[in-house]
């Protein structure tokens, strides 16, 4: 008899036993593909116009049979646990593996020809189906070629992840004896490397103050789960990001994951059938793994309810023992033997206090973690305060034909751009983070961690509280980050002055600095409110002449001129896209009704009244500040009033000390003129977060403005009351009189 | 030429069979007998390459069995719980049994359930017990394999059915030289059947010996003494178990026909008398020389 032949036969053999399986997957496929696909194409008719109908049933047809679809990944993951579970489900019966083992067929055959159909028992009923759906797409009007390339790039990588599930689920059948210890065995491979992750995570964030999550290396680490990586991989497809190497290296895995099996079952004792778990060795190390991991579990549980050391270990001790004993009465059928190990409870129970105490006393000094200067490369620091109002990302052409903006946070823009090398410098901030740090833990009961704290020195007046997030690179090349909550006082003012004023800083946190003429479509400029100047065309050489003078300007500002100092406008180097994206909504607005899409941006509340409404068209603006003259020349030139202050038709000024204390109120234009060379646009604040100003609530009374004229042409006339600041220390006589009294 | 030799099998702390030392030669039938827990199934899913040993091995013509897909082809395995697919039919077990060894005779397998009244195509999970056993067999008869190996086969097969059987078993050790090895308790059964038997006790082997040689080294003698004589002065007795009901005494004793005659006419008895033993009395009489006591269980 040749070996291929007898393959074969146990292969088609197999098949007959599970043709229940098949019968199963082909019905579920022929509802989900082509009876959809039918569906779908009664749809069509709804449409007016035909040419429309056909390209929504286009597109949502295609959706359906592409990789991204939800309920096809769903499916594919049930499937996985059913095929899996039953390929090898006659290793949990005495008398089938008698029967299977007394045979003349060697396991790795009898492993493989079953291994295969598992995978066969899904991929042909679907692959029938997906192309049935695809006929009835085409008969039905269908793109063809549309409609094949995402059937066969859909089926490829649904069986490349159904593959790497199914190789799972039948690892754990390897791993045990019994069809519902299986099943939990499938769950705990699948899901206990993101739990143990999650939970690790979240110990690092409750007991390190100083944490900063390096998502990279989590999601990393969560991927490791089949399941994960298989939303994760439609995640990305469905932005468009997904990479072929990624399938290639989940099918590489799957192999890898098919040969442990193949081991497995090679050494698996027949007499393992009926019993919980197949290898004795395999016991006390998953019953640990999930002890311990419960108990922690239930530690964090108890710990963030009550911030208390009692609770927690309550948890630990709840979690631990529960957990221990429910996988020994699982493990021996019997209740009675739930407390078979004793020593190991205890030693899980142990374990995880300790681990609670090690986070919870901070006794690896991760919190006090300093590096040595000569031990780092270069760094990246972001500092949120300082850059708060920065936009990171570009405007977008979405899938859907609408233009969005694709936002990046400032702290990823930073480590990708940032290289950082005073590291003395760095080191002197974060010096006074631990020191802040420290303090705060003293007092954990009484101030909130994130809180910027009493950590100040005697005597000393705080001028900013930030986060910072510091990631170092080592020289090695490996990545420490930490975070702090810091209150900065006079102290710090020399390190923070040096961070600001380096390039290395501002190129990492300025992507204006980065830009180049090129990629400049228009410049725009705004003042307090919604008007929005549109400086006209610029030829490349003006252009360039534009944005090279503010950048130099830009990155000459250091924070000692931007405490003194307070924006007067905002100005925006357009892309292309984004001027693409004006001129679409440009041209929306002529036949739709304006308010219906008016969006608010939250983010700085500075275009409260903006007649703009996508947020495209409200990020990426910089300040422009008095000093920077060259700009202000540019803009001149243009004939654009930079101070918008000095040109409002300012009626009433109303100046409080509190809500409901002191006012001074003037109507006087003499007083107002005089007042109106003082006061600052308190909204353009927003984008200078060291500015002093004076604790006041100030307010200009000016008209509405209307088409033909101000209301003040009519009967009525209606004010707008658009809020100011006054600079420290530069509370005219006056009014400082008045406040006064 | 099955041996075993140091064959040791254990689950978890229980030695299921201990050391285990055998030889199961060609064209004999051999009759694995024990009690309850002896290892006889251990003994047989270990010689089926079932189970792998955890000492020891056991070897068909010097192969070791386990996943030896050759050693494996020289034999056919029925349980004592034989396992059909669901809702299977005896002609889809020969497809299947026909894929596996190649000399399947389906021509026999035909004829064999004709003359046993079986019906191929009816599903085997409505045959009683002792159709499925017989299905068994008939599928074991036409693997073509050199060895049949019969766990508790017997049980449930009615009088003419085991008779049937029995003679297919002697028509296939003439034609073919097919060596079963039947594991049973049912020593009545094995008891004409048998050329060659091996006596398991608590994972261990008793005697593994010829059965005629048995028969010959183990009497029972009936007897009177004469008055103030015991059975411990018969000289030249080795008298393993005796029972007494008055003045008449049961001897059972070891060692040749002659020499037992011989030793009763020394002692010059009332009355004696040669009483031949069946299988199931030596059975009892050698476990319980070694401590198992058949009366605790019966009384």
């Amino acid at each position: 008899m040749t070996s291929k032949n007898l393959f074969f036969k146990l292969m088609k053999e197999d098949g007959k036993r599970r043709i229940w399986a098949v019968a199963l997957a082909s019905l579920g496929f022929f509802f989900f593909y082509p009876v959809v696909a039918a569906f779908m194409a009664g749809e069509i008719k709804s449409y007016s116009d035909y040419a429309q109908g056909l390209i929504k049933y286009n597109k949502r047809l295609s959706d359906w049979l592409s990789f991204h679809c939800g309920m096809t990944v769903f499916l594919m993951m049930v499937s996985s646990l059913i095929c899996g579970l039953s390929s090898f489900s006659f290793l949990n019966s005495k008398s089938k593996v008698d029967f299977y083992h007394g045979i003349p067929v060697r396991r790795e055959k009898l492993y493989v020809a079953n291994f295969l159909n598992g995978i066969l028992i899904l991929a042909v009923p679907y692959g029938i189906c997906l192309v049935l759906a695809v006929a009835v797409g085409i008969v039905n009007g269908g793109n063809p070629g549309l409609l094949c390339q995402v059937a066969v790039s859909s089926y490829f990588l649904h069986l490349t992840y159904y593959v790497l599930c199914y190789s799972v689920v039948v690892a754990a059948s390897m791993l045990t004896g019994h069809l519902v210890v299986c099943f939990l065995g499938a769950i705990v491979l699948t899901f206990y490397v993101p739990m143990a992750i999650m939970l690790a995570n979240a110990y690092y964030e409750v007991f390190f103050w100083t944490f900063e999550s390096n998502n990279g290396i989590w999601e990393q680490g969560m991927r490791i789960s089949p399941v994960v990586e298989y939303i994760y991989q439609v995640v990305q497809h469905a932005q468009g990001t997904l990479s072929v190497w990624d399938a290639c290296k989940a099918w590489a895995v799957s192999l890898l994951l098919a040969a442990s099996g193949c081991f497995l079952y090679q050494k698996r004792p027949s007499e393992a059938a009926g019993k919980a778990m197949a290898f004795s060795v395999s016991r006390p190390i998953i019953r640990i793994l999930l002890a311990v991991l419960s108990a922690l579990g239930l530690g964090i549980f108890f710990w963030s309810i009550r911030n208390s050391m009692g609770w927690a270990i309550f948890g630990i001790l709840c979690g631990g023992a529960i957990c221990h004993c429910v996988v020994e009465i699982i493990y021996h059928f019997d209740f009675k033997k739930l407390f078979s190990h004793k020593l190991q409870l205890a030693f899980c129970l142990a374990l995880s206090c300790g681990v609670l105490v090690v986070f919870r006393y901070d006794l690896l000094g991760y919190d006090r973690y300093l590096p040595q200067a000569s031990q780092v490369k270069e760094a990246s620091v972001c500092v949120d305060t300082l850059n708060q109002w920065v936009s990171y990302g570009s405007t977008q052409l979405g899938k859907d034909g609408e233009y969005i903006w694709e936002g990046e946070s400032s702290w990823g823009y930073a480590q990708d751009y940032m290289h950082y090398q005073d590291v003395e410098n760095l080191l002197d901030i974060a010096t006074e983070g631990v020191r802040q740090t420290e303090e705060k833990r003293r007092m954990y009961h009484a101030q909130n961690r994130y809180g910027y704290g009493p950590a100040m020195d005697e005597g000393q007046e705080s001028w900013m509280g930030s986060q910072v997030k510091i990631c170092y690179v080592m020289n090695s090349g490996r990545k420490v980050y930490r975070s702090y909550y810091i209150q900065f006082d006079d102290s710090l003012r020399p390190a923070m002055e040096r961070l600001y004023s380096n390039e290395q800083y501002q190129r990492g946190t300025f992507p204006v600095l980065d830009l180049t003429a090129d990629q400049v479509a228009a410049i725009r400029y705004r003042g307090q409110h919604n008007k929005e100047i549109y400086l006209g065309r610029l030829t490349d050489a003006e252009k360039k002449k534009f944005l090279e003078t503010f950048q130099r300007e830009f990155a000459r500002l250091d924070m000692e001129t931007m405490r003194q100092e307070a924006p007067v406008g905002l100005i925006r180097f357009a892309g292309v896209l984004d001027e693409e994206a004006k001129q679409k909504e440009r041209e929306r607005d002529k036949v739709e009704d304006f308010y219906s899409q008016y969006e608010y941006n939250e983010s700085g509340g500075y275009y409260e009244y903006a007649t703009v409404y996508s947020r495209y068209n409200n990020e990426d603006f910089y300040p422009i500040y008095p000093s920077f003259t060259g700009t202000l020349e540019c803009l001149k030139e243009r004939g654009v009033q930079a101070r918008y202050i000095d040109s409002l038709d300012v009626r009433e000024v109303h100046i409080y000390r509190d809500a409901h204390g002191t006012k001074y109120a003037t109507d006087d234009p003499q007083e107002i003129e005089k007042l109106k060379k003082v006061l600052v646009a308190e909204r353009l604040l927003y984008y200078n977060p060291v500015f002093q100003k004076e604790n006041l609530e100030v307010g200009m009374m000016v008209p509405e403005k209307y088409e033909g004229g101000t209301r003040a042409d009519t009967e009525d006339i209606e004010y707008r009351n658009l809020p100011a600041a006054i600079p420290k220390g530069k509370i005219p006589a006056e009014v400082q009189k008045a406040l006064e009294q | 030429m099955i041996e075993a030799v140091n064959l040791t099998k254990k689950f978890d702390d229980i030695v299921a069979v201990d050391h285990v030392n055998a030889t199961i030669r060609d064209g004999n039938v051999f009759g694995l007998i024990g009690t309850n827990g002896a290892g006889k199934s251990t003994f047989l899913r270990m010689a089926a390459g079932v189970l792998r040993p955890d000492e020891g091995g056991i070897t068909i013509d010097g192969m070791e069995v386990f996943e030896n897909e050759k050693a494996k082809m020289r034999f056919f395995y029925i349980s004592d719980d034989q396992y059909f697919f669901s809702n299977a039919t005896p002609r889809d077990m020969m497809a299947y049994y026909k894929a596996v060894y190649p000399a399947f005779d389906e021509e026999r397998f035909h004829g064999l359930m004709k003359s046993f009244d079986l019906n191929e195509r009816r599903k085997i999970n409505t045959f009683s017990k002792g159709m499925k056993k017989q299905v068994s067999v008939v599928c074991g008869v036409c693997a073509g394999t050199d060895y049949l190996f019969c766990d508790e086969t017997f049980d449930g097969l009615d009088p003419v059915m085991r008779q049937a059987v029995k003679s297919i078993f002697a028509n296939d050790m003439e034609q073919r030289h097919l060596t079963p090895i039947i594991a049973s308790h049912n020593l009545r059964e094995l008891e004409d059947i048998c050329d060659h038997v091996g006596l398991l006790h608590k994972g261990g082997i008793l005697l593994s010996r010829d059965l005629d040689e048995m028969k010959m080294n183990i009497h029972k003698v009936q007897c009177v003494l004469l008055d103030g004589m015991a059975p411990k002065d018969l000289a030249g007795l080795e008298v393993i178990k005796t029972e007494s009901r008055g003045k008449l005494l049961t001897l059972t004793v070891r060692g040749e026909m002659e020499q037992v005659e011989a030793a009763m006419q020394s002692a010059n008895p009332v009355f004696y008398e040669m009483i031949p033993l069946s299988l199931e009395e030596i059975f009892i009489s050698e476990t319980e020389v070694v401590g198992y006591d058949v009366k605790k269980l019966i009384f």
